[in-house]
């Protein structure tokens, strides 16, 4: 057994010796949310699962608010009992992790604690959800656990303004690349088998950006590129803590590109392949939902844009293609009602910067953190566009992005040498 | 007389040319020294060219940012180009000094051992030199994007300053190794350096008194605000 797994827990896992299905819950200072997800999540192995061996893993980033104490205090709630017939324990193990700190090394502990009890069926939640129910166990797990799937991605309602990372660039991005329309490839609730998380185990990306935020992004790459069954999973509303609200965009958008782009260098034989994207099946019935609202500061980003081509025109001038910074020169008078960033600027913008990563045109990080300003200007530009739009609508545009990512591929692939 | 004066001129002449037969083998000692330089100098250039260009060291100083300084900097070649031409003067250098050497006069030879003597501590200064450059370049395009990132508005400023500050730290680490006015460029540093930091700190108090106001009340005050106004959850 290697060393990332502390003794107690191993001796822990000798006891278990074996389970069918485990749901991992990373966390770090989550005391406040995290004792309502263990007991859902509990209520929802013993409702939807009762005859499987389950194990729930706390996997903890050294949390000083009393986290552990909350996922103890939880599984020992006597309201748990909520079933009428004898069911097989769920084991607990609440572990620090080894690594860098971040979401991704505490992943890797529950990939080696899910090897270990060579569980069949995982899935991962995050700890500050507020609107998870029992159901999500069944739907990250069934697909797995009875349907033959090996990953099963989430699929939310959301705001119109929530995950604009998401839906500027991961989805349309990973789309294009890989041919799979997986609508939420960063949503941070997964299911998997257990033999994916063999694999996650023995790739060499711990001391990366995968370690951090990069984790959600390239699991469901390499889940795509390997060529395992992916199917969605309908979980209706995501509602979790607010943290920091764009506080740390740029170090976010650092670590999901700088990932999105390195698998494009592991993995360019598998994109450059791929023709049209196909839609992934759907696990459970879609309905509409209730969403929080998000206000959005515009003003803010528009100016944002702006700083960014009053003082980074000669660093982009390195990353970008002349007649794509030509037609940002355009747009940057704009006042902001008028602000406009168009779709096919945004997707050459995208374009380059993965070009200028393969080619390693600046310092990785440094070219990474000079798309923050276009990619804010981009998302003002959506914000104003789709002010009046609707759900639908705006999934809509939404879609006709995808569709010019993937129109636009044959000028990534012809640059790619 | 006639005879005395005939004698003189015989042993001057004798004695010339015996100096010239003991120096002349030195002289085309030299010269032979002086080509193999050049011939040894054209060789290595082209063996290392060839092995940085098989190597990829062109777009692996892209990469570091060094072609990009030396393009800033006005040098328009290949850093591949660069480093071999630098190493055929090197090896013609070395030879030259053999060469001169080889006259065996008293004068050359203290020039020769002198400027060897020096060539290691050159060699470090120049080393110094262009780290200090790439870290100048470096720092200050870190500075500029993370400010930038941040809406300071005065980023181009700040990354300015940072390029500045290491290469005047630089040049005088390199001229300190040079051991040229070592007392001279300890006491220059000192002031000038004391001297940005009064600037800023009279520029900051006096001329950016609101700025500064305004920096703190942004600061304690809106981040409420901020968080009231802009709630995307980016991922």
């Amino acid at each position: 057994m290697e060393q990332f797994l502390y003794e107690p827990v191993v001796e822990r896992l000798q006891e278990i010796r074996k389970a069918d299905i485990l749901i991992g819950i990373p966390s770090y200072n989550n005391a406040g949310t995290i004792g309502d997800v263990v007991k859902t999540i509990a209520s929802g192995l013993t409702i939807y699962f009762p005859k499987a061996r389950s194990v729930i893993v706390n996997s903890d980033g050294g949390s000083q608010d009393g986290t552990s104490q909350a996922v103890e205090a939880a599984l020992e709630d006597p309201s748990l009992l909520l079933v009428q017939h004898p069911v097989p324990p769920i084991h607990k193990i609440i572990t620090p992790y080894h690594g860098i700190p971040g979401k991704g090394s505490a992943f890797r502990t529950i990939f080696k604690i899910a090897e270990t009890l060579q569980v069949q069926a995982c899935a991962v939640v995050d700890s500050d959800l507020r609107s998870i129910s029992p159901e999500w166990v069944e739907r990250l797990i069934r697909p797995v656990y009875e349907g033959g799937f090996d990953y099963v991605a989430p699929l939310y309602h959301r705001h119109k303004y929530d995950g604009t990372i998401t839906n500027s660039i991961v989805y349309p991005l990973t789309r294009a690349l890989y041919a799979q329309q997986i609508r939420q490839p960063i949503g941070g609730d997964f299911g998997f088998s257990g033999k994916l998380a063999a694999l996650y185990l023995t790739k060499q990306v711990w001391g990366t950006d995968v370690a951090r935020f990069g984790i959600d992004i390239w699991m469901t790459v390499t889940a795509a590129a390997e060529k395992y069954r992916i199917c969605q999973a309908f979980l209706g509303a995501k509602v979790h803590e607010h943290k920091d609200p764009g506080l740390h965009l740029s170090g976010m958008l650092v670590q999901v590109v700088g990932s999105l782009f390195s698998l494009m260098e592991e993995y360019q034989s598998v994109w450059q392949a791929t023709q049209e994207s196909s839609p992934v099946p759907i696990f459970g019935p879609l309905r509409e939902v209730e969403v929080e609202h998000v206000s959005v500061n515009v003003e803010r980003m528009v100016n944002a844009f702006k700083q960014g081509v009053r003082d980074l025109l000669p660093i982009w001038e390195i990353i970008l293609a002349p007649e794509t910074l030509t037609e940002l020169l355009l747009i940057a008078p704009l006042e902001t009602e008028e602000f406009r960033f168009p779709m096919d600027v945004w997707v050459s913008v995208v374009y380059d910067f993965a070009l200028a990563y393969h080619h390693r045109a600046l310092h990785l990080e440094h070219l990474l953190k000079a798309l923050t300003p276009l990619y804010l200007g981009r998302t003002a530009s959506f914000v104003l566009e789709t002010r009046e739009s609707g759900h639908q609508q705006v999934e809509g545009v939404i879609e006709t992005m995808a569709e010019q990512f993937e129109a636009m591929k044959p000028y990534l692939v012809a640059r790619w040498r | 007389m006639n005879e005395l004066w005939q004698e003189a001129m015989l042993d001057a002449v004798q004695n010339t040319g015996k100096r010239l037969t003991l120096f002349l083998p030195n002289i085309l000692a030299m010269m032979t020294l002086v080509v193999i330089g050049l011939v040894a100098g054209w060789i290595v250039k082209s063996l290392l060219h060839r092995i940085l260009l098989a190597v990829k060291f062109d777009p692996l100083c892209e990469r570091w940012g060094l072609s990009q300084s030396l393009t800033k900097a006005g040098v328009r070649r290949s850093c591949s180009y660069l480093v071999g031409r630098l190493s055929f003067w090197a090896v013609f250098l070395v030879f030259t000094f053999m060469g001169i050497d080889a006259l065996n006069l008293a004068a050359a030879t203290r020039l020769t051992t002198g400027a060897l003597d020096f060539l290691p501590q050159l060699l470090t200064a120049l080393l110094l030199l262009w780290a200090g450059w790439l870290l100048a370049i470096f720092l200050a395009q870190g500075a500029l994007i993370t400010a930038v990132n941040a809406q300071w508005r005065g980023a181009h400023l700040i990354a300015t300053l940072i390029r500045w500050g290491v290469l005047i730290f630089t040049a005088a680490t390199v001229l300190t190794q040079l051991g040229i006015a070592k007392e001279m460029v300890v006491a220059a540093f000192s002031i000038a350096f004391g001297g940005v930091v009064l600037a800023l700190a009279l520029a900051f108090g006096l001329g950016g008194r609101d700025l500064a106001r305004e920096l703190l009340e942004r600061r304690l005050r809106n981040e409420k605000d901020q968080e009231e106004k802009n709630e995307i959850s980016h991922l």
